[in-house]
């Protein structure tokens, strides 16, 4: 404190004042200041660390769902594998991709995915139709995280045939009738065999058969006639539909429920093609009747039709194609009916009927020389088609299955002599062995191998009964049931497991 | 006056101290939701294979005795397995109904099998939300 004696006392001591009040202010810049900083940093570390927190929980989580998915895929990849083949699930650990071909294979022991991630599968084998396959996905991205996701399934090999070895066939049984009704088709609902026959031999158009003892197959309801020729049949629910020979009501259904009593009073109802007596081919998908007639030249008479048969009661007319051919049989095979037809260029025929309420045809295939298509199987990876004898051809074709609906030329196709018509075919439930009912005097019923490209014969059986007609083979009984010219034969494999040669 | 430019000072930095909190937690609790989610996603894709496996499962023991029931529960590797009763009878038409368990998710497969042997004939094998070939 200064004082300045020259001033006066009053001066002096406001000065004295002013200069203390001066010295005695808070220092609240400063304090206040550090104390905010002080502050300040710690909530910024705070949410600075609780961020990267949260900015790692959410990348861990991600890397997760990820993980997930990758892993899920390795173990679809591995369903679809067992799909093509079971035998394909070798014990051990694989990676996973996608071969040249777009299926799935197994590469190395692991395979590297995109953002660090390794996924690796290992299949244990629990016995020799069932494995353990537990897939792993890996991840180490450092200061982000590490992890493991593991997903496990089980696979069996529940399409693994149980049935018989189609290699080696015998007769089970048969019925032979005293006269020669000329049996055209078979079809079968449970312990019944539905039997159609023409009626020229004296046949009365339509039989039934209990077929409960397979050794001994034995006719019912021997009273019913169909009172004309029946031709192909095809089942949907307790409704058979069979195309008729008859002038006014050429496709019928009749109720099936109760196959030991069954009689005219059974008829659901009935169409009327235009024309006479033409309808021969039948097939049915979901709740479409298609329908293939003999060839017209009148106007109006078409010969491919669907039907829409959604309701028991009724069948009603969707669309119709015109064709200059007679179509012998049908068979579905997703958008597309393929046709056996007639018609001298093209003896197999394929029909858009995606929707079945516009159909058209797309075109067909015109193999060597003029000989008809008369039967006709498309079934997953191929397309057979059987004509009519000829010395110049090979009777039955097989032809690959390409990226459009109709038959390509390349691979394929690949034919088999079979030395007769081949007037009906199937095919067992593995789609290993093609079932053929033929003319041949020595081979009525032929069974092909059609699985790959060779169609070696697998085994035939010879009958005095005539020719092989009908055929039809029953997945739930693993039998097959053949008609020829006065007999229904019922023909099984032999046992033991058995693998496609 | 110095003192009230003071306490605005102080109040701003426990304002935007407080902002930066809340964003911060903010992130924190979409982080802990990223984990949780990737968990079930894990166990809700596992479970669906655990249905799947009871389904194989079932349809390997029906092909060696057609007799088999079902009704029964499978541990498995990562959760468990419920078999519902299996539907029909015989080689044909049978009905199979499974849920796989993994923690609290739970997912439903129904298979309708046309035939068992001589191979198996699957006329439909899909997901539900709710049983409709059987009765749970």
């Amino acid at each position: 404190m200064m004082i300045n004696r020259g001033m006066s006392r009053h001066r002096v001591s406001w000065r004295v004042v002013y200069n203390f009040r001066i010295m005695r202010r808070p220092a609240f810049l400063l304090v206040e200041a550090l104390i905010g900083i002080a502050i300040f940093t710690s909530l910024v570390v705070a949410a600075f660390t609780v961020l990267l927190l949260g900015q790692g929980a959410s990348i861990r989580g991600g890397d997760r769902i990820r993980a997930t998915e990758i892993t899920n895929q390795a173990i679809e990849g591995a369903k679809s594998m067992r799909a093509s083949s079971f035998a394909g699930l070798t014990a051990g650990t694989h990676g996973i991709t996608t071969g040249s071909n777009g299926q799935w294979t197994w590469s190395g022991s692991q395979i590297a995915h995109s953002g660090a991630f390794v996924a690796s599968v290992a299949v244990s084998s629990l016995a020799s139709d069932w494995v353990r396959v537990t897939a792993t996905t890996r991840w180490n991205h450092g200061k982000n995280g590490s992890g493991t996701v593991t997903i496990a399934a089980d696979l069996t090999d529940w399409k693994a045939s149980l049935g018989g070895n189609w290699s080696s066939i015998s007769l089970e049984g048969s019925y032979t009738d005293s006269g020669t009704p000329l049996f055209n088709d078979v079809v079968i609902y449970g312990n019944y065999a539905f039997v159609s026959s023409e009626t020229s031999g004296g046949g009365v158009g339509l039989y039934v058969f209990d077929i409960t003892n397979k050794a001994a197959p034995t006719r019912v309801a021997s009273s019913f006639t169909l009172g004309a020729p029946g031709y192909q049949m095809a089942l949907s629910g307790t409704g058979l539909f069979i195309a008729v020979g008859s002038a006014s009501d050429e496709v019928r259904v009749y109720n099936v429920s109760s196959p030991s009593s069954f009689s005219s009073s059974n008829l659901i109802t009935s169409y009327n093609l235009s024309g006479s007596a033409r309808a021969r081919s039948v097939a049915i998908d979901d709740t479409t009747l298609f329908v293939g007639t003999t060839e017209s030249a009148t106007v109006g008479q078409d010969e491919f039709y669907t039907f829409n048969i959604s309701s028991p009661a009724t069948i009603t007319l969707q669309d119709s194609l015109n064709d200059t051919a007679s179509i012998y049989d049908i068979s579905l095979r997703g958008t597309g009916a393929f046709l056996a037809a007639s018609m001298d260029t093209a003896e197999i025929r394929v029909a858009n009927v995606g929707n079945p309420a516009n159909i058209s045809m797309i075109g067909g295939y015109n193999l060597t020389d003029v000989y008809d298509g008369l039967s006709v199987v498309a079934f997953g990876v191929g397309t057979l088609l059987g004509r009519t004898n000829g010395s110049p051809i090979s009777e039955l074709t097989k032809f690959a299955v390409g990226t459009a609906a109709l038959p390509p030329s390349s691979p394929g196709p690949w034919y088999r002599e079979i030395g007769g018509n081949v007037n009906a075919a199937d095919i067992e439930a593995s789609e290993c062995a093609a079932l053929l009912a033929t003319s041949n005097g020595t081979k009525e019923l032929q069974v092909v191998n059609v699985d790959g490209t060779s169609l070696t014969e697998l085994a035939t059986y010879n009958t005095t009964t005539g020719d092989g007609r009908g055929i039809k083979y029953d997945a739930t009984l693993d039998r097959v049931f053949m008609v020829t010219n006065k007999a229904l034969l019922i023909i099984k494999p032999a046992s033991g497991t058995w693998t496609c040669p | 006056m110095a003192n009230r430019r003071a306490y605005i000072f102080l109040i701003s930095v426990l304002f935007i101290g407080a902002i930066a909190m809340s964003t911060a937690a903010t992130l924190v609790v979409l982080g802990v939701g990223s984990m949780k989610t990737s968990l079930t996603t894990m166990q809700s894709v596992q479970a669906l294979h655990n249905a799947e496996t009871c389904v194989e499962r079932a349809l390997r023991s029906l092909r060696l005795s057609s007799s088999y029931a079902g009704n029964e529960t499978l541990t498995l590797t990562e959760g468990s397995c419920m078999l519902l009763v299996i539907g029909g009878s015989g080689n044909a038409d049978r009905t199979i109904c499974a849920k796989g368990i993994v923690g609290n998710v739970v997912r439903r497969v129904e298979a309708q099998v046309m035939a068992l042997r001589p191979i198996g004939l699957i006329d439909s094998w899909q997901e539900v939300g709710n049983f409709r070939l059987c009765s749970e």
